[in-house]
C-alpha cells in the first residue's frame, strides 16, 4: 500500500502553472459570459456536497478579467447571433473577424489550432453553398469569400508543414488528409448548385483540393519513410481510428435514415461499404508488415466515411441531392495527382426531395464543442493580443 | 435583479469548482493523454460543456464527479480519434513535465517512471488506476463517471492494483 500511495505524492508534482490556470480561467469565464443561464429560478447546483456549504453568499465584485468582446464593444447577443450571419449581413465582419479569430487564440494545443482552422476553411464554403443555394451569391460575396478561404488554406498548409517540420508526419498526413476531404467534399457540393459566381469560385476550390492531395500523398511519404517502429504504431492508430470513424458514420446513417430518404441513404451506405473495404485492405498490410502502404489505405478509408459524413450534412442543411457513388472516384484522384489533370465531374440535377431543408440533425461524431452546433461558441480571450482582421 | 443574483451566484460557484479541481482534472487528463497541451484543452473544454449544461437549468448534485465525467467522456473521444502515442514516442519527443516549476532530477525521474509504468498497464487498467490513486475516487464514483457498474469497477480496480504492484516490483 505504501508503494501506492507514493503515486499520488509523485503524479502531485503535475499540474497547470499558475499562468496556465489563469489562462484556461478567463477562458471559461469569458464562456460563461455569454452562455447566461436561461432559466435563472431553476439553474441551481445542489448543496448536497458540503464543499458548496462553505460559500460566503455576499456578492464579490466581477472579477478582473477583460473581456475582448467587451472591449470592442460587441454584446453577447450580437456574437451570438454573428454566427449565422452570411457575406452580405450587417454582423458577418464579428462573424470572421472577432469570433473565429478569439476562438483561434483561445485553445492550447496546435492540433486544436489546426482544426479550427479547416473549421473555418469549411464555414467558408458552407457560407457559399448556402448563400449560391439561395441564389444571393453575387460577385461581392464571391470575393470576399474568397479571400478568407485562400487565408484560410494558407494557414493550413502552413500548419501541415510546421507538424511535418517538427518531426510530427503523422500529425501533418492526419491535417492533410482532413483538408483534402474536407475541400473535395465541398466541391462536389458547389458543383450541384448552379451559378456565375459558383463557377468563378469552383476553380479555386478545385485547385486547392488538387494542391492539398498532393501534400497529402507527401505527408503520406513521410509517415512511410519512418522507422518500422514508429510506422507501426502510426498504421495502427490510423487503422483505429478510421474503424471507429466508420462505425460513428454508420450510427449516425441509422440515426437519421428517416429523414435523409432511400436514395441519400443507399448513397452513403454504399460509400460506408467502400471504406470499410478499403480498411480490410488496410489490416491485411498490417498483417504483412506493409505498414507504409497500410496507413495510406487506411487513412483513405477516413476519408472515405468523411466524405459521406460531409455530404450527409450538406444535404441536410441544402437539400441537394448528390450523384451516386462512383467507386473508383479515389483512385481517379490518384490518377489526377500522378498526371496533374483536372478531374471531371458530372453534374446530374435530381428533383428535390421531401426532407426539410434545414434539419437539426445532431453530429455524434465529436464531443467537443465545435461549430457544428447551432450554439454560439465564443470563447473570450486570457491576456493575450489578438489581431484581427474585419473582412471586408 | 433577482436573476443577476441568481447567476452570479452560479457562477461563483462555479468558478470555486474550477479553483478547487483544474489542478486535479488536469492531472488525470495527462496520465490518460500524456499530451500536456492537449490535455489542458480538454479540461478546459469540460469546464465549458459543464456550464453549458448547468446554464439549461439542470441540476447538478456533484459538480466534482460530473467534471470527471465530462472529461472521461472527452478523453474517450480522443483515444477514439487518434493514435495514443507509443513509449519510445514519447520519450522521443520529451515528456511534457511542467518546467515552470523546477523539478529537480529526482522528481524527473520518479515521474519518468510512474508514467513508463502507467503506460506499460492495459488499456483499461490506466483510467481505473488514475481515478483510484491518483484523483482519490472511491469505486462509486468512478462507476458513475464511466457508467459501468459499481462491481465491475472494482473488480478491474482490483485486477489493475495486482498489475501496477508486479510492474512496481520489477523497477
Amino acid at each position: 500500500m505504501n508503494d501506492l500511495n507514493k503515486i499520488k505524492n509523485i503524479a502531485e508534482k503535475i499540474k497547470l502553472s499558475p499562468q496556465e490556470k489563469e489562462s484556461a480561467k478567463a477562458n471559461i469565464l469569458n464562456f460563461i459570459r455569454f452562455h447566461p443561464v436561461s432559466k435563472p429560478d431553476t439553474a441551481r447546483l445542489l448543496n448536497k456536497g458540503s464543499f458548496f456549504n462553505l460559500f460566503n453568499l455576499n456578492l464579490k465584485p466581477m472579477p478582473a478579467f477583460l473581456s475582448i468582446l467587451f472591449i470592442l464593444g460587441v454584446s453577447g447577443g450580437a456574437s451570438l447571433a454573428a454566427e449565422s450571419a452570411l457575406p452580405g449581413d450587417l454582423l458577418y465582419p464579428v462573424k470572421v473577424g472577432i469570433n473565429e479569430e478569439v476562438r483561434a487564440v483561445v485553445s492550447f494545443s496546435a492540433e486544436t489550432k489546426a482544426n479550427w482552422d479547416t473549421r473555418r476553411l469549411e464555414r467558408r464554403l458552407e457560407e457559399a453553398e448556402k448563400l449560391a443555394h439561395k441564389k444571393e451569391f453575387n460577385a461581392e460575396a464571391r470575393a470576399n469569400i474568397e479571400k478568407n478561404f485562400e487565408a484560410h488554406a494558407e494557414r493550413v498548409e502552413k500548419r501541415i508543414t510546421e507538424f511535418e517540420s517538427k518531426g510530427k508526419a503523422d500529425a501533418a498526413a492526419d491535417l492533410s488528409s482532413n483538408f483534402e476531404v474536407s475541400l473535395g467534399a465541398h466541391e462536389r457540393i458547389l458543383t450541384k448548385i448552379d451559378g456565375e459566381e459558383v463557377n468563378k469560385f469552383l476553380p479555386k476550390v478545385r485547385a486547392k483540393k488538387g494542391s492539398a492531395a498532393l501534400l497529402r500523398v507527401k505527408m503520406e511519404a513521410r509517415v512511410s519513410d519512418e522507422s518500422s517502429t514508429k510506422g507501426k504504431s502510426a498504421a495502427e492508430g490510423r487503422g483505429k481510428s478510421a474503424k471507429h470513424k466508420i462505425v460513428e458514420i454508420k450510427a449516425f446513417i441509422e440515426k437519421i435514415r428517416m429523414r435523409l430518404g432511400a436514395e441519400a441513404t443507399a448513397d452513403a451506405e454504399a460509400r460506408l461499404e467502400e471504406a470499410q473495404k478499403v480498411w480490410a485492405e488496410g489490416k491485411m498490410k498490417v498483417d504483412t508488415k506493409a505498414y507504409g502502404e497500410a496507413f495510406v489505405l487506411f487513412q483513405r478509408a477516413h476519408r472515405i466515411a468523411q466524405e459521406a459524413k460531409l455530404l450527409i450534412e450538406a444535404k441536410s442543411r441544402l437539400d441537394v441531392d448528390f450523384e451516386a457513388h462512383d467507386k473508383d472516384d479515389e483512385d481517379k484522384d490518384d490518377e489526377d495527382i500522378e498526371n496533374h489533370s483536372k478531374k471531371n465531374n458530372d453534374r446530374e440535377k435530381r428533383p428535390s426531395s421531401n426532407i426539410d431543408a434545414e434539419l437539426d440533425v445532431e453530429v455524434e461524431s465529436e464531443s467537443r464543442i465545435d461549430a457544428d452546433d447551432n450554439e454560439a461558441e465564443n470563447r473570450g480571450k486570457g491576456n493575450l493580443d489578438i489581431r484581427f482582421d474585419l473582412g471586408l | 435583479m433577482l436573476l443577476l443574483y441568481e447567476q452570479e451566484m452560479n457562477e461563483q460557484e462555479f468558478m470555486k469548482a474550477y479553483d478547487s479541481y483544474a489542478d486535479a482534472l488536469f492531472r488525470h487528463c495527462y496520465f490518460r493523454l500524456y499530451d500536456r497541451e492537449r490535455a489542458k484543452d480538454l479540461v478546459q473544454d469540460a469546464f465549458m460543456k459543464a456550464w453549458e449544461y448547468i446554464a439549461k437549468g439542470r441540476e447538478v448534485e456533484n459538480i466534482r464527479a460530473f467534471l470527471y465525467r465530462i472529461l472521461h467522456n472527452l478523453i474517450v473521444d480522443e483515444f477514439r480519434k487518434k493514435k495514443t502515442v507509443s513509449l519510445d514516442e514519447l520519450y522521443e519527443k520529451g515528456i511534457d513535465i511542467p518546467t515552470r516549476e523546477k523539478l529537480d532530477q529526482n522528481d524527473m525521474a520518479e515521474i519518468k517512471n510512474i508514467i513508463s509504468i502507467f503506460r506499460k498497464l492495459k488499456p483499461n487498467y490506466g483510467d481505473a488506476v488514475a481515478m483510484r490513486y491518483i484523483d482519490d475516487l472511491t469505486p462509486k464514483e468512478i462507476a458513475t463517471i464511466t457508467g459501468e457498474s459499481e462491481n465491475n469497477v472494482s473488480v478491474r480496480i482490483n485486477r489493475a492494483t495486482a498489475q501496477l504492484r508486479a510492474l512496481m516490483k520489477i523497477l
